[in-house]
């Protein structure tokens, strides 16, 4: 499988309107849905919202990271949104969310090469140039490039 | 100073490596050396090897799961704080161990 099918450019969206992290998380299991990465559009969504419940997935600097790794979820997916205004996502730094990268991960997958690369994206997240870049990035394809380009770092 | 870490979260997908990446991120800046652990979705990685275990003057456990392989760390001094902790001030976490050990 091509590294670069755990993202697409329509799995990227732009100045997407919602009000709450509910809504928004709504969104993205629809639009999962949609595309064929989930099976059960609200068992992504429930399982989003138990790992808010958890602890909050907005690690500060403006992101969150939502992410669910459940069996409904037919292949392993990396979706980003950058809304449209701030949400509230009770975030560890108090600050409101404005870019999301939802997580979407099959429960069976174990050591491929798609959690490393997740692990990867994470590890890069705590990098404040790359938090820069994707705040400033301006079109689908900047994001699609930053992300891939992490699959690829050494 | 000598530290090894374990990072783990309940998914194991993101979290783990944030946590991993802030602890060793921060552990350079303040000058120590750090070896971190992570039992995510891939199991154990970069595990914490014999020697660097009795070389540790310190550890961090940054979990909130239970972890595999925690009785090497008996008779040690451990330090545990939610997976978050270190996600978002991973600076603070490493100050806060050495001062409730050292001083």
């Amino acid at each position: 499988m091509e590294l670069e099918s755990l993202i697409t450019k329509e799995l990227i969206d732009f100045n997407v309107p919602a009000a709450t992290k509910e809504e928004v998380l709504r969104k993205i299991s629809a639009h999962l849905y949609k595309a064929g990465r989930v099976s059960d559009e609200e068992a992504y969504f429930q399982a989003l919202i138990n790992r808010e419940n958890a602890t909050t997935t907005g690690f500060g600097r403006g992101i969150a990271i939502p992410h669910a790794k459940i069996k409904e979820v037919t292949v392993p997916t990396i979706s980003v949104l950058k809304l449209n205004a701030p949400v509230e996502w009770n975030s560890l730094d108090d600050k409101p969310v404005n870019i999301v990268i939802a997580l979407a991960v099959p429960s069976n997958a174990k050591g491929t090469i798609h959690l490393q690369l997740l692990a990867k994206l994470s590890e890069e997240l705590m990098e404040d140039d790359f938090v820069e870049k994707l705040h400033k990035a301006v079109s689908k394809d900047e994001i699609y490039q930053y992300i891939t380009n992490v699959f690829h770092k050494e | 100073m000598n530290i090894v870490a374990v990072t783990a979260c309940p998914a194991g997908v993101a979290h783990t490596y944030m946590a991993k990446k802030g602890l060793e991120k921060a552990a350079k800046k303040l000058g120590h050396n750090i070896k971190v652990e992570t039992q995510g979705s891939m199991g154990l990685e970069n595990e914490i090897k014999p020697k660097e275990l009795e070389q540790a003057d310190l550890v961090i456990l940054a979990v909130d799961t239970k972890i595999e392989k925690s009785d090497r760390f008996k008779n040690l001094k451990v330090y545990e704080v939610p997976v978050a902790a270190a996600v978002k001030n991973a600076e603070k976490v490493i100050e806060d161990a050495i001062k409730k050990y050292f001083g």
